[in-house]
């Protein structure tokens, strides 16, 4: 590394991170996958609204700060919506797509117009992150934002999901009837290494498993969020 | 016609939901408009408009007067009955006991509106105007900002790494968050002798002031004004902040009761 | 003149409710309610926030099996704001040559040697959750200068407890299997002496990172505990080298025609073996926070309404521990940061004066109070 971080102290430069070797055991770790989503909220106090959605792979905190004030000098008759997403496990350039994604699905249901020039921010944390494939995460970031911003007491006209099949994420609003975006990892697309990606399945194939797998799903979010 | 005998539900969650715009009763139409805490969406499948709730809340009807019975006698033939529909906010009355003093349910409000009575800080005075930061409603609490302590200072100032904002977040100097900025102008101070105003003579920075929001003003200020009897300075302390709290005589005079010291200001009336 | 004052007091005092109180003045709103005797957290004065631990489930080596760098963690709740730690690790090889004839000579002794040269530190990185992107606060900076200051002062983690032994890895030539011995396994008598004799020494680093959520009040001390904890919880996996690249070269630098070549190593970290890093467990210390305010003789006026006089001159403090809040942040400017052990032991104290009045028997009831403070931290992680 040729340019210090002078602000932080990261140690020496030289130093090369721990490479374990490969384990045999990774078997015994996708025999505990457990899909099953538990939510939480209101557990952040320094935040509008904040939400825990984990499972036995990933535990993710999703942080709601706003509506606040802009930095815009204009008049602004909408609200904007910022996501930063922090891991340590996947590639900021991945990241920033990601968080675009999102805010493409959240504005299609955030009451935009009631909160004239300010800002939504949304801070999303990924503190255990087992899972591979970026992917895997959006039905879980979908749920947790929704959540927060519910916590957060930010009006939304429709309680979106998100299912992932087959290496693929679609978000559905209006209970599976209308699609509102559609995720596939970048380096998927050419890269079957792991050959578990059926790639002879039509798109519309994938939507239509998704539209019902996606009331189930949604079902569970609806519960938890009736006794908020 | 299935939905003709349909019944509202009471308790609702974001996305339920709530009517069709119109539903034909007997013996009159009736129209649903969308209040506080509902949106009109439109369903493309079914390709009708529905009111759908945005919050969690209960439902709450009320019976609205035609707006303009001119109009609407060659349109609807009053065979129309108006209904605002409105999504309210639980009460946090009985949760356990002592309440939180961050318990994040009952604020419908997240933003100032027109009308609204906020109460600000000063922060900037010049010969025009006077630069606030509004820090809350009259009687609500701790609204609007993400955050108690988001930019707290301890040991050492914390404002924030140097460049590294970018996002919504305000360059305010304050020691709250993010706070929304507004302008009192020298003419809306009060309602009399609006050219005379002097607004050193009126607010100094740090006051409190309880103020009306007149318009959402541009990208970065609300316009508020304090041109009533009940607007004005209502906490201030002498000597620009360094002195001891100061009450209020008149409407434009502040007296500290432990070292007499009175200074000028617009006050609010007490009671 | 003075009629005007008999006014004055007919008028109705505004009153706000609380939450608005704290918002517009904090400092009055502290004042009040410690007038009252009780703190804006509703805590008594010398009161402590409970804490709440989640040993090590982050890691490799935690109660859940998982395959990550984590090699070390620690969540810890204390009222409303929680403390994520995982410790991460890394190889270095040692630039200068350990004497090891030296080393050898004195023994195991010395690692019991206070020399400061003889510790090292752990490099943290702060991270403090608060709707904000970009380049770090100063607050984090200053916190992360402060845990790696005090990690090495305090002569927790000795070098000698992050040296690698590295074992090497055998291939075997007739079945193609691989096999990792270490120096001290039993089976290496089969081999030859001079497999072990690599010419490079390695130490592991530690990393941490510590992710500080819904921050309420001053949080050094609650990152000092959390690491703490997780360096308690920390594992160091065994490490090896191939045999086949035991004695490779390589060209690192070339300049016109030199070239410098080095040998360089592939170390690898055994993903099954691993063993506690041992620290001098002794020098392990628990950190409290304390703040001294002056009372407001003001704010007691209308709380009493009372006819006797009220001594201006008698400036009156009160020591609070554990400051949480916003209220209590921004008003209390005598703060006093204390490290200690269950014993009593000092590690680090840090007082910064403000302008409150500090009396000698606050800072014995504050040692005390870290003393009690440090033996109920000590004993959570039992």
């Amino acid at each position: 590394m040729n340019v210090q971080d002078r602000r932080r102290i990261l140690g020496p430069a030289s130093a090369k991170p721990l490479v374990f070797a490969n384990s045999n055991e990774k078997q015994s770790l996708s025999a505990l996958n457990n899909d099953e989503l538990n939510f939480q909220n209101g557990i952040i106090s320094n935040s509008n609204g904040s939400s825990i959605v984990e499972n036995n792979k990933m535990s993710l905190l999703t942080l709601v700060y706003g509506p606040r004030s802009t930095r815009d000098v204009s008049f602004q008759p909408n609200c904007k919506i910022n996501i930063i997403i922090k891991s340590e496990k996947f590639e900021t350039k991945n990241l920033k797509e990601l968080s675009q994604f999102l805010i493409s699905v959240l504005q299609c249901c955030v009451c935009l117009e009631n909160y004239p020039k300010s800002g939504i921010d949304i801070f999303i944390n990924f503190n255990i992150e087992d899972e591979d494939e970026l992917v895997e995460y959006i039905p879980a970031l979908v749920s947790g934002c929704i959540i927060a911003l519910i916590d957060a007491n930010i009006e939304i006209t429709d309680i979106i999901g998100a299912i992932t099949l087959n290496h693929t994420a679609v978000c559905l609003g209006q209970n599976g009837d209308q699609l509102l975006g559609l995720w596939k990892d970048p380096y998927k697309f050419n890269n079957n290494e792991s050959g578990d990606y059926d790639d002879s399945i039509p798109l519309s194939e994938i939507i239509k498993s998704c539209q019902e797998k996606i009331i189930v799903s949604k079902q569970q979010l609806i519960r938890f969020i009736s006794n908020m | 016609m299935s939905e003709l005998n349909f019944e509202l539900p009471s308790r609702v969650i974001p996305g339920q939901l709530l009517c069709p715009l119109y539903v034909p009763t007997e013996p009159k139409v009736t129209k649903y408009i969308a209040g506080p805490g509902t949106k009109v969406v439109h369903y493309d499948l079914n390709n009708i408009d529905v009111i759908t709730s945005t919050r969690i809340g209960n439902v709450q009807v009320v019976e609205k007067d035609l707006p303009n019975n001119e109009e609407n006698e060659k349109t609807t033939n009053n065979d129309m009955m108006l209904i605002e529909i409105s999504v309210i906010n639980k009460t946090t009355s009985n949760d356990s006991g002592i309440s939180n003093t961050l318990s994040k349910s009952n604020r419908d409000k997240l933003l100032p509106k027109e009308g609204d009575i906020v109460l600000c800080r000063v922060v900037r005075i010049s010969l025009q105007r006077a630069n606030v930061e509004i820090i809350g409603f009259q009687n609500e609490p701790i609204p609007i900002d993400g955050g108690v302590g988001t930019n707290g200072h301890g040991v050492i100032g914390v404002n924030g790494g140097s460049g590294g904002a970018t996002f919504s977040m305000s360059q305010s100097s304050s020691d709250l968050g993010e706070t929304f900025r507004g302008i009192i102008r020298s003419q809306d101070v009060r309602a009399t002798e609006r050219d005379r105003v002097k607004m050193i003579e009126c607010f100094k920075p740090g006051d409190i002031v309880k103020a009306q929001i007149l318009s959402l003003g541009d990208g970065v200020n609300y316009y508020l004004t304090t041109a009533r009897n009940d607007l004005g300075v209502i906490f201030a302390k002498s000597n620009n902040g360094a002195g001891n709290l100061m009450y209020a005589m008149d409407w434009q005079t502040m007296v500290s009761p432990v070292t007499g010291v009175i200074e000028k200001r617009k006050c609010a009336k007490p009671f | 003149m003075s009629n005007d004052l008999e006014k004055t007091i007919d008028i109705h005092p505004v009153s706000f409710t609380p939450e608005v109180l704290a918002r517009i003045s904090p400092e009055l709103s502290l004042q009040k309610h410690l007038s009252l005797g009780f703190r804006p957290s509703l805590k008594g004065f010398e009161e402590f926030r409970e804490i709440q631990l989640n040993e090590d489930f982050l890691s490799r080596y935690g109660k859940e099996h998982k395959d990550n760098n984590i090699i070390g963690s620690n969540v810890l709740k204390c009222g409303d704001t929680f403390v994520v730690t995982t410790i991460t690790g890394g190889i270095i090889e040692d630039s200068v040559v350990y004497k090891n004839m030296e080393n050898e000579l004195i023994g195991v002794d010395d690692i019991k040697s206070t020399d400061l040269s003889n510790y090292t530190s752990i490099y943290p990185v702060v991270e403090v959750e608060r709707g904000r992107a970009g380049a770090c606060t100063d607050e984090e900076m200053a916190l992360s200068q402060r845990l790696y200051d005090y990690v090495l002062y305090s002569k927790i983690l000795p070098k000698e407890a992050l040296k690698v032994q590295p074992g090497i890895r055998i291939t075997d030539n007739n079945n193609g299997n691989a096999k990792v011995i270490y120096p001290d396994s039993s089976d290496n008598s089969t081999l030859p002496d001079n497999v072990f004799q690599i010419s490079k020494k390695w130490s592991y680093l530690l990393y941490a990172k510590i992710k500080v959520f819904s921050r309420t009040g001053p949080v050094f001390d609650l990152c000092w505990n959390s690491l703490m904890y997780a360096l308690q919880s920390v594992q160091l996996p065994r490490a090896f080298v191939d045999e086949r690249a035991t004695d490779l070269k390589m060209t690192i630098r070339t300049k016109g025609r030199n070239a410098t070549i080095r040998e360089t190593y592939e170390i690898l970290s055994d993903p099954c073996q691993q063993y506690s890093l041992r620290l001098h467990s002794e020098n392990i210390a628990y950190a409290s926070n304390y703040g001294i305010i002056n009372l407001d003789p003001e704010a007691k006026i209308t709380e009493e309404n009372s006819d006797e006089d009220i001594d201006m001159d008698a400036i009156e403090s009160v020591l609070l521990a554990d400051l949480d809040t916003e209220a209590e942040e921004n008003s209390v400017n005598s703060t006093i940061s204390v490290i200690s052990n269950s014993e009593g032991g000092l590690k680090h104290v840090s007082i910064f004066g403000g302008d409150a009045k500090i009396t000698p028997e606050m800072l014995k009831k504050l040692l005390k109070l870290s003393q009690k403070r440090a033996c109920y931290l000590e004993d959570e992680i039992k």
